[in-house]
């Protein structure tokens, strides 16, 4: 018992007296060791070049490491052009931040902080553009009950909260990813949507586009060169909402070690990302969705017509 | 404002990525590339997904005109066709499909390729699929 709460005050001591650069790139290496990407000559370059960095003693921060994790990460983005899904951009532009924070003549601080704003500002912007103004059916909601019900990543959320049982589940998806090469389909009537799962799907639509304009407008404001508490409070509550039900778990990693580089430096923040970082991981290990919908045993409430 | 080139190239990924998208904005209007993909950061935002696109293929023939299924045999040409529905994707996936053996008889005159994507109705989500792109590639001459 001792042992453990001298080893948990040691573990406090060292996370509260961590730069936020440091805590910010090892919380990156972290990111790309626990969700590995490119295919079979990149990824185990970048698994290797990740562990190095965190387990040999002050490689974290070497400039020579992180060009050589830009390179491998815009390789891949270009490798697999179009293909490659957002968060391999990002990767590829937050290395290449940390690479030129490293070799900045007034040190990684400002630098690395100051990027991180910009570039988590900018894919907010860019994500309400494409809900708010380009994409013809996000504020419709069809994007959300079509999601909802289709991708079975989301399987746990429609059934716990949207009260759709497994077999209404397997008939709404048989017939909305049928192929029907007409104007309209003419044998179906569609889908009749309960209430409960049109409000999932409207809640989840305000939510997302709610919480990513205040995050992006936060993060853009000019608040001048120091950092603000309300950046780093509508990050985290973003994070540990959405990544609860949406399976893109490196996304938010990254975006944790993004924010955490232009936070504050208090102990107590910086004891916040590390949580929202772990709180994202025991979302993907545990499927608590899907367990409490087995518990509650939810009921259907969709008609196929 | 930056006032040296030093600090111009701290601002170099937050350019890179501004760039990027504005290149994806654009070829997601010019060329039907999907929200989802090129570092627009479009992801979540509309049905229009990757799995939401397909395509159909015919290789014509004098008199016939055969349907062939590119996601068996080039899985990594037809991704990138339904991603991104360029003339060049499409002429590229085109002649790869016309050297693939066949059991009919004389050579391919053309290839015709059709990129559909599948919408749904608001109210009842009601699938219905929408020609995206469609291009027929000479192959006389090729």
């Amino acid at each position: 018992m001792t042992k453990c709460a001298a080893l948990l005050a040691r573990l406090q001591h060292a996370v509260s007296g961590m730069p936020a650069v440091d805590l910010a790139l090892r919380l990156t290496l972290l990111d790309l060791l626990l969700r590995p990407i490119g295919g079979v000559w990149i990824r185990p370059l970048l698994l290797g070049l990740s562990g190095a960095g965190l387990l040999l003693p002050g490689r974290h921060r070497s400039s020579l490491l992180w060009l050589c994790l830009t390179v491998l990460t815009g390789l891949r983005v270009v490798i697999d052009w179009p293909l490659a899904d957002n968060h391999a951009y990002l990767l590829c532009y937050w290395c290449l931040a940390v690479f030129l924070s490293l070799i900045d003549r007034h040190g990684p601080e400002a630098c690395l902080a100051s990027n991180a704003r910009w570039l988590i500002g900018l894919v907010f912007a860019l994500a309400v553009l494409w809900k708010g103004v380009l994409a013809p059916d996000y504020l419709d909601q069809t994007f959300f009950r079509v999601t909802l019900l289709v991708d079975e990543r989301f399987e746990g959320l429609t059934r716990l909260a949207g009260g759709v049982s497994g077999e209404l589940l397997e008939q709404s998806r048989h017939t909305l990813t049928q192929h029907v090469d007409a104007p309209a389909a003419l044998h179906s009537s569609g889908l009749v949507l309960s209430p409960r799962f049109r409000a999932l799907a409207s809640f989840a639509t305000f939510w997302t586009l709610t919480t990513e304009l205040i995050v992006g407008l936060l993060f853009l404001w000019p608040l001048g060169r120091r950092g603000s508490p309300y950046r780093d409070a509508a990050l985290l509550v973003f994070c540990a909402t959405t990544y609860a039900v949406a399976p893109v778990e490196g996304f938010g990693w990254l975006l944790i070690a993004m924010g955490s580089a232009q936070s504050e430096p208090s102990p107590r923040l910086r004891w916040l990302y590390i949580s929202v970082f772990l709180l994202i991981l025991v979302y993907r290990e545990v499927p608590w969705a899907s367990g409490l919908a087995d518990v509650l045993s939810a009921g259907g409430s969709i008609a196929i017509g | 404002m930056p006032r040296e080139w030093s600090d111009w190239l701290r601002l170099l990924p937050p350019l890179c990525l501004i760039g990027v998208a504005l290149a994806q904005l654009g070829l997601a209007l010019a060329t039907s590339l999907s929200p989802w993909l090129g570092g627009g950061f479009g992801m979540f935002s509309t049905t229009d997904t990757l799995s939401a696109r397909h395509l159909h293929v015919f290789v014509i023939r004098a008199g016939l005109e055969r349907e062939v299924w590119p996601s068996d045999s080039h899985p990594d040409l037809d991704q990138r066709a339904r991603a991104l529905p360029s003339e060049a994707n499409l002429r590229r996936l085109a002649r790869e499909l016309a050297r693939e053996p066949s059991r009919d008889h004389g050579p391919a005159l053309a290839v015709s390729v059709q990129v559909w994507r599948t919408r749904f109705a608001s109210k009842t989500l009601l699938p219905s699929s929408e020609l995206l792109r469609e291009l027929e590639v000479p192959l006389s001459g090729d």
